[in-house]
């Protein structure tokens, strides 16, 4: 069986980046599906996006719940035009 | 007149390759994969050696100096032009090779070895011996961005695949414009390889517009 290809920490974080747009504002849990990675693992990432200052973290009905700042909302669209010129190309990554 | 429209058609054609330079700056710099500096430099090339020819005979076209300085100069300037452009092909071709997804049928080894066992007089006919080497490097360009777009059917890759043809199909065209040495038929060609440009903007938009 043919292994798929590991994920880069790119890939990883505008996976992450993505769930976050597409639901408006997403909980821990609901990233954690989408982007298919370990608790742990993911709670690194969402740290680091923290720092970067990519997303926001809300306390919502007592639970929590992260959004994507102007920075991030600007990196993902730059990302996805980046994106639509590579597959131009036929360049994966 | 003519000659001063082709002039401008080579520099807004510049510009339009150096957008999509800029545009494979920025992957690079978000992606860091090397890449994007072989297609910025590829394009870079192309622009570089649209731009030069086009500020050149604008320059000599307002300037009006002597016949064998002009002679001279073209030369000089189509030589460059002509190394500026193998160079880029050469660049976009081993960058199709290398990182772009497996499925070619060809390799740049067997298009190395198809030129080589011709034996093409180079060093006789330089522009004609360069036109078709462009030829088979375009041909092999096409041919990758061709099994791309059967793969993705995106309309940006059919728009790469589109310019890159006409470019192949330019260089067709001045082959046989030295060849016969036909005047109208090298006006076609510089027409044909600004509207193979016209797709790359085509792109660029497209690519702009995403949200």
């Amino acid at each position: 069986m043919k292994r798929k290809p590991r994920r880069s920490k790119l890939r990883i974080i505008i996976d992450i980046l993505k769930i976050i747009d597409e639901e408006n504002g997403a909980r821990i849990t609901r990233i954690l599906y989408g982007a298919n990675l370990p608790y742990d693992r993911l709670l690194k990432y969402i740290e680091e996006l923290k720092e970067k200052g990519f997303i926001t973290e809300k306390r919502e009905n007592n639970a929590v719940k992260y959004y994507l700042t102007e920075n991030g909302i600007n990196f993902l669209m730059e990302f996805r035009r980046i994106e639509s010129f590579i597959e131009a190309f036929g360049i994966t990554f | 007149m003519i000659k001063l429209i082709l002039t401008l058609l080579n520099i807004l054609g510049a510009i339009i390759l150096f957008l999509v330079s800029y545009l494979s700056l920025k992957a690079y710099k978000i992606l860091r994969e090397r890449i994007f500096l072989m297609l910025l430099t590829s394009f870079s090339l192309l622009a570089a050696s649209m731009i030069g020819q086009g500020l050149l005979f604008l320059s000599l076209y307002l300037s009006h100096p002597r016949r064998i300085i002009m002679i001279s100069l073209t030369f000089v300037s189509n030589i460059v032009s002509f190394i500026f452009q193998i160079t880029a092909y050469i660049i976009l071709a081993i960058s199709y090779s290398k990182r772009v997804r497996e499925r070619s049928l060809l390799s740049l080894s067997v298009l190395m070895s198809m030129l080589r066992d011709r034996g093409f007089p180079i060093n006789l006919y330089i522009f004609m011996g360069g036109d078709i080497i462009c030829i088979f490097l375009l041909f092999f360009i096409a041919f990758q961005a061709l099994l791309i777009y059967l793969e993705n059917r995106k309309i940006n890759s059919l728009l790469v695949l589109t310019g890159f043809a006409m470019f192949g199909l330019s260089h067709i065209f001045r082959l046989i414009s030295l060849l016969f040495l036909n005047d109208t038929l090298y006006i076609f060609s510089r027409i044909i390889y600004f509207l193979g440009i016209i797709p790359f903007l085509a792109m660029v938009i497209r690519v702009n517009r995403v949200k």
